[in-house]
Order: C-alpha cells, then structure tokens, then sequence
C-alpha cells in the first residue's frame, strides 16, 4: 500500500516538459475539418482557456485531449510522453464534463471515490484522497446524498471533486459553469481559480464565454474555425489582439476603418474616417503603410464630450444614436464619419447632459490603449448588436 | 367509479373464481353449499396436474435466465452501436413481438416435424425463449435508451476499463429492467398456452391442464381451487418485486416505467 | 455547443476504434441467429406449406389449392367474418374504455392511486389468461352468477343462454383480457404530455369535446397504434377464448387452424389460413393506423 503512495504522490516529472503538447493536430470528420493543424503546450500549474464560438473545434480538441477522439493527424503529449492512442482510462487526463455526468446510482462520496478505486490505491489512501478532493470543493458534509439531491452548483462540485481525486497531470473543464445561473457562475469563477492555484494542477478550461476566460485564465487561446487565432494572455488578447476576429470575439469593440499613413516606433500614425490624424500606440503585424487599416476601440477607453475639439487628445465628431442607462455606467451609440458606429461607456458622473440624443458630440481617447490591424472592418459585428456580457 | 367498475369486471370473476374454490358442492352454482377445504387437497394430489405445473415451472425456470441473455445481448446489439445491419438486425428481433403466436406455434410444429426434432418440453422451451426474449430486448433496451453516454465516458476517464464501465456502470443502470424482464419472461413462459399447445406433442403444462380439464368437462371444482393458488402466488411475486423495486427508487431505478415499457412491447398470448 | 458533440457512438472511441466490428458480432450475432433458425425458418416453412399440394408424404409440389379451398369454402369464409366482427367490436369496446381510464389515470387521479390502478392493470395483464376465461364461465354460464341473481330478484323466468358459448361471451372475455394492454400504452403517451397543454386549452375556452377531439385524441395517437399493434393482431390468432366460451357462433379462424393443423392434420390449409389471417390482421391494423393518422392531421390542421 505505501508504495502505491509512493508512486501516487511522486512528482510526475519528465524533466521540464509541459503537461500537456499539441503538435499539428488534425480532427476530420468526413470531409470536415472541426481541428486544423492545432499546436500550443499548456505549461505545469497553469490554468489555460479555449476560448471560441461555437463550431470551432475547441470541443472536439478538448474530447481529443481526454482520449474521446483520436487525433487524424498529429500527436498529443501529457506529461512529455505521446498520448495520441491511449484511451481514456490509460491518460493522465481527468475531464469535468458540462453536464456533470455524476453517476447517478452512487452517493456523492462514491463518485469522488471511484477514480481512486479503478488505480487500486490502498483503502487508506483512497479514503484520504476522498476527504481531500471533497473538502477542497467544500462539500465534506454532503458525502452521503445521492446526485439528485444536490442543487446544480453542488452536482458541479462534485463533477469537479470527483476529476480532482484522480490527481490527474492535467484537468480538463468542459463550460463547466455553462448550466449555472449568473451569479452562481461568477462565484463559481473565482472558487475555480482559487482551487487550481490550491491544487496546482494544470486546467485546461474550455468556454466561450469570454468574461469567464479573461477572468481565470493564465493564457487564452483563441479558436476559430479549427484554428488557433491567437494564443496569449488576457491582456495582450484583450488590449492588442492578433486579428479582427480576435477584436470583435473578444469584449466589446468599436472598428473605425483608418488609413495608415507612417510608422512610429510601435506605433502607428493613422488617417481617421473625416480626415483627421491620430496616433496609435501599437499595431499588428501585417501593417503596411498606405494600406487601409482597422482602429480597434474599446468602450470603456473613450471619452464623450458636448462640445468637440482637439485638446491634445485624438477624437472624431459624432452623432448620439442612442443613450442606455445601465446603473453603474451610460452606454452610449454614436454614429461616426462614413456611418462608422462606435460604443461608449462612461461612467455616470461623465455623461452628456439630458436630451442629448440626435445632437453633435466629440469622442476622443487616450492613445495609450489604441491599437491598429489591418484590413477592412466588414466582416466583425456591429458593436450595437455585440452582447453586452 | 369508472374506474372501480373497470377494476370490478378485472378482478371480480376471479374473486368468483376463488370464492367457488371454498364452495363445498361438486357443481359450481349459487348458493354456496358450505365451506370446504377439500377442493385444494383433491388439486394437489392431482398426478397429473402436478406434472403440468412441474412442467410449466421447469420450463419457466430455463426460459428467463435465457431470455434475459440473449434480450440483454440484443438490446446492446441495437441500442449501442451503429452499424450497417443495425436495422435489419432490430427488425427482426421486433418482429416476433407483432407476428400472432398462432402462427409462430403452427411454423415450429412444421419445423421441427420436418427436421425429425420430437415434440417436447425442450421443442416448448426453445419457442418460449424465442418469443420472450425480444420482449426482454425491448424493456432492457427501452432502458438503454435513456442511458447518457457522458457518463459512460466519465467512467472511462476516471481510469474505468470498458469491462469495469460495464460491471459498475451500465450493468447497475439496466438492473431494474433486467429485474421486470425476469419477472415478465418468467410469467410470459408461465402463462403460455399457444405455443405450447403446437410445440408440446404429448406433454402436459400447466395451462393445457387447464385447457384440456375445461374443454372436456364443464366446471371443475379442482380447476377453482389450483386456479387461485397460482393466481395468488402470481399477485404475490410482482408486488413483492414492485416493492423491491419501490425500494431502489434512490438509485435511479423505477419499475413503473419499466414495467410499462414491457407491456408495451408485450403481448397477451 | 451542441454541434461539436459529434461521434458519440464507440467508433469515434478509440478504445473501441478498429474492435467494433467484432464487439457488435458478439452482441448481435447470438440473438440473430437464434431468431432466424426458430423464428424466421418457421415462418418461411409456413409460408412455403402453404403453397404445398397434399400427399401421404406431406409434401407434394407447388399448388394453389389450399388458398383456392379456403376461398371457395362458406365455413371458413363465416369464421373469418366472425372473427373480424369479434375483434373490431372487442378493440372499439375496449378503446372505448381504456381512453378514459388512461385520460383519468394520467391526469385526474392522485399519484398514490395512480400507481395503484396501475399496479392493478399491469397484474390484471400478469395473471393467466385461461384462468380469466375460466373465471367469466362462471358468471356468465346457465348457472352462473349473472342468470342466478337475475332469477333471484325475479327479473327473469329463464336463464340466458346468449350470455355463454356466443359472440357475446368471446367479446366480453377478449375485452376483459386485453383491457391492460390496451390502457397502458394510451396511458403512457398521455402521460409524457404536460398538463399546461390540456389547462392551456381550458384557459382558452375549448368545450370537452373540442379538447377532446383537438387535443387528447391526437396526443393519444401513438399510445392508440401501440394497443391497435399489440392488441388487435393477437386476438385475431385467438382459440383459446372462443373454444372455451365462444360455442359454435363463436367460432374464429384460430379455431379452424387449430382444427386443420392439430386435428386434421392438414398442415397445407392449415398453413394457408395462418398467412391470410396474418395478412388480414395486419391490413386491419394498418387500416386503424391510417384511420388515427387522418384523425391527427384534421387535428392538427
């Protein structure tokens, strides 16, 4: 029995290999691609994000991950040793699944026990691990119940306890707070931090929610089409994404269609839509100059004012198209030079005076926060329909 | 009041049944002569009538450990895979829940006829497994069914081999259902007249007892009083198996919707 | 996310990738065998006698004069309208009651009773068959229950013959029989409705037998086809009952069959009236399913 603890509790090194690789994997189904030539790795202790919509192949590469499907091409490593053939019950890999999946004829306590029981560690030890995984989701006092016992919350933990008793080198989270309501959800974000910094496990966190990405995650990967759009971490996905499918997917943003004129240092200077000059603090690579390009703002980063003008700060004159008081903040959607359509956020102590809407106003920003793509801003939604989420 | 008088035209011939059972006269016919116990003893050392239940539990007893392997093994076979026969293979163990068991009785006495097979108690015990256990198929499958395969997977992530998946997940899952199928495959085989009556050649079961006692004589006190100790033993093993079941409720089994479910795909006879 | 959940069968696993042709061959090969060699082979042996010419060997050549007897025949031809008339009265008979014991059970009684009653039909389908016929000779014979009290309370001089070895009594004892398996199926389709639907059209305002028509009888649909399945076809093949209870004007084809195939020995007829009463029952339940499947579409329109 001790030397199964032994085995159990060593550290699971192979050198400095991350726990988990993707080298070029593929996924087809028939003649869909659903993964396209993935690769990233997902360091020791880090909590990781697929972020994407839906379709985008963030799903399936997560069920590749756990051994539900096999790779068409390429290989996956857990814990530096090839993992692309092993089934599900040979990997180091645990997975919470969106719907729990709880086995619905054990108590909770049986649940969490039965990862434990398939390694046949000793009694002592799986009785241990038990009490360990259930406290650290806080629920030692309802070992006994059954599933269909427990609130959707506390069926999550259990789902969550019951991958954790597995210690597996990796976890594996599918939208796991996707079937809990609101504000148990943003509970449920910090609780599932605080557990993986506890834990030291790496989570590889599937969603595409992208408040809860921003909010856990160490690095974010960006899915779309199968693809990897942009692998960073939040601030740098947030603040300076790699494309405008990464602009528009994540957090809201306005996209005023610019020319770029010259390069300055990271930056860019831009010819804004009316035909004014800004400077932008940083662009992304593929700009050029004399080439049409994209000005990525966020709302919270712009100011509205009555009464325009420079005043050392870059800005456009708008038109107010709608005003919406949401308690905390006014959002506000203003029509721009060549009905280019912007977002405002302010807060309640800088909004316009009352009967603003339909009247002339001044947006400007702090340069600090610009940033500049290239291409055309067709093809990203418009921020007045984006979800304010 | 409706209902009770539904429950009424079900149960009350057989409470006459049984209240004749007592009746001390050789004719079956109001008013009631007295009371007597003679009835039961003159059943039970019946020779003959002893066989016949012999036979029909004997029968019984081999037909639902049977049915339920070979129903359970169907139900896996159309319910958890997909494959190109999949179809043809389902239909076919549908099929003899819809073809009459006249048909099926008479098919088999030609069929063993022509391949020399001597009608027996084996020629009965090889027809009532085939038409019982598509029916097992059809309950344990209806169960199935309802079976979510993310937990399946679940088991297999936390390190379970697709055999312990089977042994500690799906087995316990379908258990309820395995439960209804023995009861029903049991009581199918019990209760079945027809195809034994084609497939039996000279053997005595316990419904051709009845059958044949009836067809030559009008009533027979001896019928009233065997006739209510089955029936009684009948109502005794399913409700103590509902309660059972009743009992398990917690752990995700409800025979009720099994149950139904079985009838359903059941026939009478 | 429901568009990613692709390939949840054991192929896409690959624990099960490359095996799954040989696991299913486990699975489905036992049951398949067994069903062709005892059931499939015997039918086709049925349907080939059937065309079989009579000889001292059994067997002599293709004819067509087993059906060609059978047609020609005023006998058979009356057992087949007996048995047409006896079950489509037993099956309307016991539509007609079981609609509304389903309707009650499902949505008027309280859920103790509800999983009584039910206890009740589905025993009511366990206990013997013949031990039911049994039990109705009682009550309904010269000297049974029914013709002794009526004679009791002097309603009647006479006892009732009708009431035993008829039509009637093949009607009553089918209905009685059957009953559970005609119930349980309508019950459970009723049951899998929500009741919001039914107070829905209450709120609107929907007389009961525009509720009725419009919304209960289609919901019942597919619970009516289920009992029409399992209940009509069998009691086509029924001699058990009317041999019991049925006298010679209750006569049904099983009976003939029965005759031909066990008394006479005349395996070739025998086998003939087997197939068109297959075929008979068969395009008398499809006729019910169409009919239910009309009724849905007017209700639905």
């Amino acid at each position: 029995m001790s030397t199964s603890t032994e085995q159990a509790s060593a550290p699971r090194s192979s050198g400095d290999a991350p726990a988990l690789e993707l080298r070029d994997v593929v996924k087809r189904f028939g003649d869909v691609t659903a993964v396209d030539h993935v690769n990233f790795a997902v360091g020791r202790s880090e909590f990781f994000s697929l972020l994407g919509p839906s379709g985008c192949g963030k799903t399936t590469t997560l069920r590749m991950l756990a051994g539900f499907e096999r790779p068409t091409e390429g290989q996956i490593f857990v814990d530096g040793s090839d993992a692309s053939d092993l089934p599900p019950y040979r990997r180091d890999t645990n997975l919470v699944f969106q719907s729990y999946a709880l086995f619905p004829h054990m108590t909770v306590e049986q649940n969490v026990a039965f990862g434990p029981e398939r390694k046949k560690l000793g009694k002592e030890d799986t009785r241990r691990r038990i009490g360990g995984a259930l406290e650290t989701v806080q629920l030692g006092d309802l070992a006994k119940r059954y599933p269909r016992e427990l609130s959707g919350g506390q069926q999550q933990r259990v789902a969550l306890a019951r991958a954790l008793a597995n210690r597996p080198a990796v976890l594996l989270l599918d939208e796991p707070l996707g079937a809990l309501d609101l504000k148990l959800r943003e509970e449920m974000q910090f609780e599932l931090k605080r557990i993986q910094r506890e834990v030291g496990i790496s989570f590889v966190y599937v969603t595409h929610d992208q408040g809860e990405a921003l909010t856990m995650s160490d690095r974010i990967a960006v899915m779309n089409r199968g693809q990897v759009e942009h692998l960073a971490s939040p601030e740098e996905i947030y603040l300076r994404p790699a494309s405008l499918f990464v602009a528009g997917f994540i957090g809201q943003a306005s996209l005023v269609p610019v020319r770029l004129e010259s390069r300055e240092g990271e930056g860019w200077s831009v010819t804004l839509p009316g035909g004014g000059r800004a400077q932008v603090a940083g662009g992304a690579p593929g700009c050029v100059s004399g080439a049409p390009g994209v000005l990525l703002l966020r709302p919270e980063h712009l100011r509205i004012s009555a009464e325009g003008g420079p005043n050392g700060k870059a800005g456009i004159g708008v038109r107010v198209l709608e005003e919406t008081f949401q308690g905390a903040v006014v959002r506000y959607l203003v029509e721009g030079p060549e009905s280019s359509k912007l977002a405002v956020v302010t807060p309640l102590d800088a909004r316009l005076s009352e009967g603003s809407v339909g009247r002339q106003a001044w947006v400007s920003w702090d340069a600090r926060w610009t940033y500049v793509l290239p291409g055309v801003p067709d093809a990203v939604p418009d921020p007045s329909v984006a979800n304010p989420d | 009041m409706f209902l009770a008088i539904v429950v009424l035209l079900l149960y009350g011939p057989l409470l006459i049944l049984a209240l004749f059972s007592f009746n001390d006269s050789i004719i079956i016919a109001l008013p009631f002569e007295g009371f007597t116990g003679q009835w039961y003893t003159d059943a039970l050392s019946n020779p003959v009538l002893l066989e016949g239940l012999r036979n029909s539990v004997g029968v019984a007893f081999v037909v639902m450990p049977v049915s339920l392997l070979l129903g359970t093994l169907a139900a896996f076979a159309v319910t958890r895979f997909r494959y190109k026969a999949r179809g043809p293979v389902a239909g076919l163990i549908g099929a003899p829940l819809v073809v009459p068991w006249l048909l099926i009785g008479v098919g088999a006495l030609i069929f063993f006829n022509r391949i020399n097979v001597p009608l027996s108690l084996k020629t009965i015990t090889l027809m009532h497994i085939t038409v019982a256990f598509p029916l097992v198929a059809a309950i344990v499958g209806a169960r199935l069914v309802r079976f979510d395969r993310r937990v399946e997977e679940a088991a297999l992530d936390l390190g379970a081999t697709p055999r312990e998946v089977l042994r500690y997940i799906i087995l316990p899952h379908v258990m309820p259902a395995l439960a209804a199928s023995a009861i029903f495959a049991f009581s199918y085989s019990f209760n079945n007249f027809v195809i034994s009556f084609f497939t039996g050649g000279f053997e005595i079961t316990f419904p051709i007892w009845v059958f044949s006692t009836l067809r030559h004589a009008q009533n027979v006190p001896i019928v009233n009083a065997i006739s209510t100790l089955v029936s009684v033993l009948q109502v005794v093993i399913v409700l103590v198996a509902w309660r059972l079941a009743a009992g398990s409720k917690r752990t995700g089994g409800s025979l009720d919707a099994d149950a139904v479910a079985g009838v359903f795909a059941g026939q009478v006879k | 996310m429901a568009t990613e959940q692709l390939s949840l069968d054991p192929q896409g696993k690959p624990a099960a990738t490359g095996r799954v042709g040989v696991r299913v061959f486990g699975y489905a090969l036992p049951p398949s065998m067994w069903l062709l060699v005892l059931f499939g082979v015997p039918l086709g042996l049925l349907l080939w006698m059937s065309f079989q010419h009579r000889s001292i060997t059994g067997t002599g050549g293709f004819t067509l004069e087993n059906y060609q007897a059978i047609l020609s025949e005023p006998a058979y031809l009356k057992f087949a309208w007996n048995t047409v008339l006896i079950c489509t009265i037993s099956m309307a008979v016991m539509l007609a009651i079981a609609m509304p014991i389903a309707y009650l059970l499902a949505f008027c009684v309280r859920a103790r009773y509800e999983l009584l009653l039910l206890l009740l039909f589905v025993l009511a389908g366990e206990l013997n068959p013949l031990i039911r016929v049994y039990a109705w000779r009682m009550v309904l014979g010269r000297e049974g229950v029914i013709n002794y009290t009526l004679q009791a309370i002097g309603v009647i001089d006479a006892p009732i013959d009708v009431l035993l070895f008829s039509k009637l009594a093949v009607i009553i004892v089918l209905s009685t029989t059957y009953i559970p398996y005609t119930t349980i199926p309508i019950y459970a389709s009723l049951k899998a409705v929500e009741p919001d639907l039914l107070e829905a059209a209450d709120d609107l305002g929907a007389r009961f037998s525009t509720r009725f028509r419009k919304i209960l009888l289609p919901l019942a649909a597919p619970g009516i086809f289920v009992a029409i399945i399992i209940v009509y076809i069998p009691m086509f093949s029924e001699f058990a009952t009317p041999a019991l209870v049925g006298g010679t004007s209750g006569s049904m084809i099983g009976n003939a069959i029965q005759e031909q195939v066990l008394e006479a020995g005349n395996w070739g007829i025998g086998s003939a009236m087997s197939f068109l009463l297959l075929v008979l029952s068969a395009a008398v339940a499809f006729g019910g399913y169409r009919a239910a499947r009309i009724k849905k579409l007017e209700a639905g329109a």
